[in-house]
């Protein structure tokens, strides 16, 4: 554990001290990225403006919060485990060796090694939000805090199980930016919109809203149970893909099937 | 002629090319039904609370669906390719063949099109159709104009695009560029039409490029009307002429830049 | 003692066989095919510690897929195989700490990053303390001549540079056993000697087990005591590089090489051979 903490801060030195080595493109995608998700408040600044109130139960501060929480949850998954979502790529072209020769659990190693410039400008735009709209409510920020890190992980683990499916099908490449998409698009509107059956798509396969949602929720009226089931669904889940990542792995590891065109 | 018929080559050979990818056809299908149903989701909770400017809900879907279409052509790969070969200087090579740098990429765009045109109307069609229905205000008059109002619109996110692209030689990064551009052709226009916008906005958007990118083909596809053709058609065509120039101006400083510094 | 031991190792691939074209493609999906290839045939194979192997193939002899079960990558799909005592397969993080890999144009090191950090990294990984770290690169850096290089950016340094600090990054948890791929390829002479005596040297004064596969046959001439040739998934040759030196005298490494290959299988040895599969990752 203690080993594997170390490789966690290492990795995410080098990935920095990396993106540092290009500080023009760092600060450009960054700030790219941040001006970028702000145009979408700008949008719902004019929907709110031509209805007024509520939108599907979300007035404009709360799509202020859920926006705020996925968009920080988005970031520090890909500012720390950016490699999730390129692991199609390391399945399919044999990358995965090298991890593998390593003497340390593969997930760490995997998930840890690469980082994304932009996202740091998604990690930092919510926290702007949150000290723009919510500096002066430390309840929204609790929330805020635990959506980020609750959603950081399970964003990840999204983006683990889809791309692992490369293990049985060669290359799920599109099936990844499917389910990432489904996350973003399940995050950032309300709920309520969808209709019933995409909603249980997002608290079960996609749990973007266990990430986004749940967390508004808690902030508008906390419940200790809803919170429980929330960690606790989280939790399974990312055990689930990690089950599923490394049943994936022994396929890989004794691969006996390989495609080729003829 | 002869010089039309090498482009019209490339375009063959690209339309071939977008043939063998019907794998990452069938995905973007996915992706483009993916956005409207959420955009149709998203509008239909904005109707349950009031009524919105001179829309009515199919309209809205329908001109959702049109922003989106023409988004499908308009890709980003381009930029992406030129900032692959500017950055890596295979530019320089691809200089000393016989054809146009920009013409032999537009080429390439266009070649695309047509397959793309066939699959994905069919699939908007049929969403449209399954989601609010027909859209009663439609007639076959408009289909010309509106054509036209959709090549001017690739042509022009395409020079813009170009544009973007030949920023490359001097940024060592053009992400954001891409995104603020996105961004505003998005805001003016493919999520809203210009008339959402506030009042102080709505002249600023219509005197600059972005909104005929996709406000105009999707306006001139709800809302019919030849005046409004008459009114939009030709700013699409002069901004999408003004794009033109300023990319091959720009292409020919870069051009000499290079020649002169070398990469 | 054996640094490797394998006995009837096999690997079979199923490989899943389509014809082109989008109606093969359904067809596929629904009924796939398969064929079977055997990329490795029941190699018996032993090296001693302290032993360099070379070891010699065309393309897609089998070579890397034999690697590949010797370091716990691949699962043979029949005999078995020891490496330092261990069962790659069962215990493949225990066997990482203890072995070292060079593999041919897959780098360890952070192209944007001087060494230096990448070092940091493997320590990390390799459970090597702060002090101990300091030293093992010191040393390292003292043996390999490796001075402000590993403080440049990788992407600034030159080919040779480059595959010195790899293979110092290599030895950085001093394995018992190195696999070499192609350590050379690319280089100039003086650079090529020059990895070659650090081998040697690290073989003679720490008693290092080296498996390397090479083209260049000064590599096995230089280095090797042992050469094996494998061929088709089988060993064809295999013998002291002294023997084959006093049988053929005047000739060189790589004329003999080919020769014996010529004569156990009837190709030349350049020409890979077409019928042998891919021998790409299995997916």
């Amino acid at each position: 554990m203690k080993k594997h903490l170390r490789i966690f801060a290492c990795y995410f030195r080098l990935n920095l001290a990396s993106a540092l080595e290009y500080r023009a493109s760092f600060i450009s995608q960054a700030f790219g990225m941040a001006l970028s998700n702000s145009t979408f408040l700008f949008f719902w600044w004019i929907a709110f403006q031509q209805i007024g109130g509520a939108i599907a139960g979300y007035t404009y501060k709360d799509v202020l919060f859920i926006w705020a929480v996925a968009s920080s949850a988005y970031g520090l998954s890909h500012v720390l485990f950016a490699n999730a979502a390129n692991l199609t790529g390391l399945i399919v072209t044999g990358e995965l060796d090298a991890f593998l020769l390593q003497p340390c659990c593969v997930l760490v190693n995997v998930l840890c090694a690469r980082t994304i410039l932009s996202a740091y400008g998604d990690l930092f735009y919510g926290f702007a939000v949150m000290l723009i709209f919510f500096a002066g409510e430390p309840a929204a920020w609790l929330w805020f805090l635990y959506g980020a890190l609750t959603g950081g992980v399970l964003i990840t683990a999204i983006n683990l199980a889809a791309h692992t499916l490369s293990f049985y099908w060669g290359d799920a490449s599109a099936m990844g930016r499917m389910a990432l998409e489904f996350t973003i698009n399940f995050s950032v509107y309300p709920d309520k919109i969808y209709a019933p059956a995409v909603r249980a798509l997002m608290y079960s396969v996609i749990p973007a809203g266990i990430a986004v949602h749940v967390p508004l929720r808690l902030f508008q009226a906390f419940s200790p149970g809803l919170a429980l089931a929330a960690l606790g669904g989280a939790a399974a889940y990312c055990a689930a893909a990690g089950f599923f990542f490394y049943r994936g792995l022994r396929r890989y590891e004794s691969g006996n099937v390989i495609v080729t065109r003829l | 002629m002869k010089a039309l018929r090498k482009y019209y080559v490339i375009a063959k050979v690209s339309f071939t090319n977008a043939l063998a990818y019907r794998a990452s056809v069938f995905s973007r299908f996915g992706f483009f039904t993916l956005y409207i149903y959420v955009f149709m989701s998203l509008w239909r909770a904005i109707y349950q609370e009031g009524a919105v400017h001179g829309y009515s809900y199919a309209q809205m879907v329908w001109y959702l669906i049109m922003t989106e279409f023409v988004s499908f052509f308009c890709g980003a790969e381009i930029l992406q390719k030129m900032n692959e070969e500017v950055k890596s200087g295979s530019i320089a090579y691809l200089l000393g063949r016989p054809s146009h740098y920009i013409f032999y990429q537009l080429a390439n765009s266009l070649g695309q099109v047509p397959l793309n045109f066939v699959s994905f109307g069919a699939l908007a069609t049929v969403l449209g159709l399954l989601f609010v229905g027909p859209l009663h205000s439609f007639t076959p008059l408009e289909l010309a104009p509106l054509l036209l109002s959709i090549l001017l619109s690739i042509l022009l996110n395409f020079f813009f695009l170009t544009l973007i692209g030949l920023t490359a030689f001097v940024l060592e990064d053009n992400l954001a560029l891409y995104l603020i551009y996105q961004k505003l052709s998005f805001m003016l226009g493919m999520f809203l039409p210009v008339e959402f916008l506030p009042a102080w906005l709505q002249p600023v958007a219509k005197n600059l490029p972005f909104s005929y990118i996709y406000w105009a083909p999707a306006k001139i596809f709800v809302n019919y009307s030849p005046a409004l053709c008459l009114e939009l058609i030709p700013r699409q065509a002069a901004w999408a002429a003004a794009a033109a120039a300023a990319a091959l101006l720009c292409y020919q400083l870069s051009i000499r830049r290079l020649q002169v510094n070398g990469g | 003692m054996q640094a490797i031991n394998a006995r009837n190792l096999t690997k079979t691939y199923r490989t899943r066989v389509k014809s082109e074209g989008l109606g093969a493609s359904f067809r596929a999906l629904a009924k796939p095919e398969y064929k079977e290839v055997e990329a490795v045939k029941q190699v018996d194979l032993s090296v001693e510690q302290g032993e360099i192997l070379a070891f010699i193939g065309p393309n897609g002899a089998g070579k890397s897929t034999f690697i590949k079960m010797l370091c716990g990558i691949l699962h043979p799909s029949g005999g078995a195989v020891s490496v330092l005592g261990l069962s790659p397969v069962n215990e493949r993080r225990k066997l990482a700490l203890r072995i070292g890999t060079v593999f041919g144009q897959k780098s360890q090191l952070w192209l944007h990053l001087p060494p230096l950090d990448s070092f940091t990294l493997l320590a990390a990984i390799y459970e090597i303390g702060e002090a101990e770290r300091k030293r093992r690169v010191d040393e390292l850096s003292e043996l390999f001549a490796l001075g402000d290089f590993l403080r440049t950016p990788v992407r600034k340094l030159s080919l040779g540079q480059r595959v010195r600090c790899e293979v110092a990054a290599s030895l950085l948890h001093e394995p018992e056993l190195l696999f070499l791929d192609e350590p050379t390829i690319g280089l100039d002479v003086v650079v090529k000697q020059a990895i070659r005596e650090l081998i040697l040297r690290r073989n003679r004064e720490r008693g290092t087990t080296v498996f390397l596969t090479s083209h260049d046959p000064a590599d096995i001439e230089h280095l090797c005591q042992r050469a094996v040739v494998i061929d088709h998934g089988a060993l064809v040759l295999d013998s002291p590089v002294d023997k084959l030196k006093s049988d053929n005298p005047g000739t060189s490494m790589e004329n003999i090489i080919a020769a014996i290959f010529q004569q156990e299988t009837g190709r030349p040895l350049e020409a890979a051979s077409d019928d042998t599969p891919v021998e790409e990752a299995p997916v």
